[in-house]
């Protein structure tokens, strides 16, 4: 693989950002979103 | 388009307050403020409008939605690897099932599904600490691990990793000896790779307070020196 999509080895991304007690989701929209999309993903 | 939608909601959420204003004219200037309804962000409205839609069309169910998010939020996440791995050092024949058929052996436990079709277990041991990324879209095995921490799927992650495994691991709290190597294998595989501590700390018990297994990656890379990684760490 060898393209864009690859960020293996990139420079200039800065450091990882970590978020002490981080919950499943962000925002209840979050969740909707994740829901929807794996409940329609049975009609595949 | 979005602007102009969320400029009306305002107007409109604005001018219901100020009706209702006029006709409670006897109601305090301080309690009139906390009558404003705020309006959603413009996120929370588009997929509030998808859900509504695939609703009425009868595509999805609003009690299924919620029975998913309870599972992601509730029942699946890293305890159901730590129950994995702690069985594994408990049980030598399972541990030798785990890294030689991870599927099969993580489903006795329960766990598999969507995401958790192709995986591979690695072990740590004195010398080898396997450090684990997807490089490309950051998949993970949810039905073992739950989904994947902001961290994971971040570029900045996913990037430095490659080249700066033990940089990286610093920021986690974990600092190699010199004599460690990371463990490599450069080949796309579409499959999650997660890996386990040999051995409990004081204090685990098999249903597993701890949880090593914590990294996988769609592709699947695992490195040893050279490859992409130009380097030993």
């Amino acid at each position: 693989m060898n393209g864009v999509q690859d960020m293996g080895g990139m420079h200039g991304m800065g450091p990882i950002q970590l978020e002490k007690d981080e919950p499943v989701f962000h925002a209840p929209w979050e969740a909707r979103a994740y829901a929807t999309t794996r409940a329609m993903g049975a009609w595949r | 388009m979005s602007t102009t939608r969320r400029g009306f909601l305002t107007t409109a959420a604005t001018a219901v307050g100020g009706a209702a204003t006029h006709d409670l004219t006897h109601v305090n200037h301080q309690q009139q403020d906390h009558d404003h309804q705020a309006v959603p962000s413009d996120i929370a409205l588009l997929v509030k409008a998808l859900e509504s839609l695939l609703v009425e069309k009868g595509l999805v169910d609003p009690a299924g939605l919620d029975a998913l998010i309870d599972t992601y939020e509730h029942k699946v996440g890293p305890r159901n690897g730590a129950r994995v791995v702690a069985r594994a050092w408990a049980d030598p024949a399972y541990k030798q099932r785990l890294l030689t058929s991870a599927d099969a052996a993580i489903a006795e436990m329960g766990y598999g599904g969507l995401q958790g079709e192709h995986m591979v277990v690695v072990e740590n041991t004195p010398k080898v600490h396997n450090l684990i990324v997807c490089t490309l879209c950051s998949c993970y095995p949810w039905p073992v691990l739950g989904l994947p921490p902001v961290w994971y799927k971040s570029a900045p992650y996913r990037s430095r990793t490659v080249i700066d495994p033990r940089g990286v691991l610093r920021e986690f709290g974990v600092e190699l000896g010199k004599t460690w190597r990371y463990a490599s294998g450069t080949a796309q595989r579409n499959c999650a790779i997660w890996c386990f501590q040999n051995g409990r700390r004081q204090g685990e018990d098999e249903r597993g307070g701890t949880g090593h297994a914590r990294h996988t990656g769609c592709d699947g890379r695992r490195r040893e020196g050279g490859g992409k990684a130009g380097r030993r760490a």
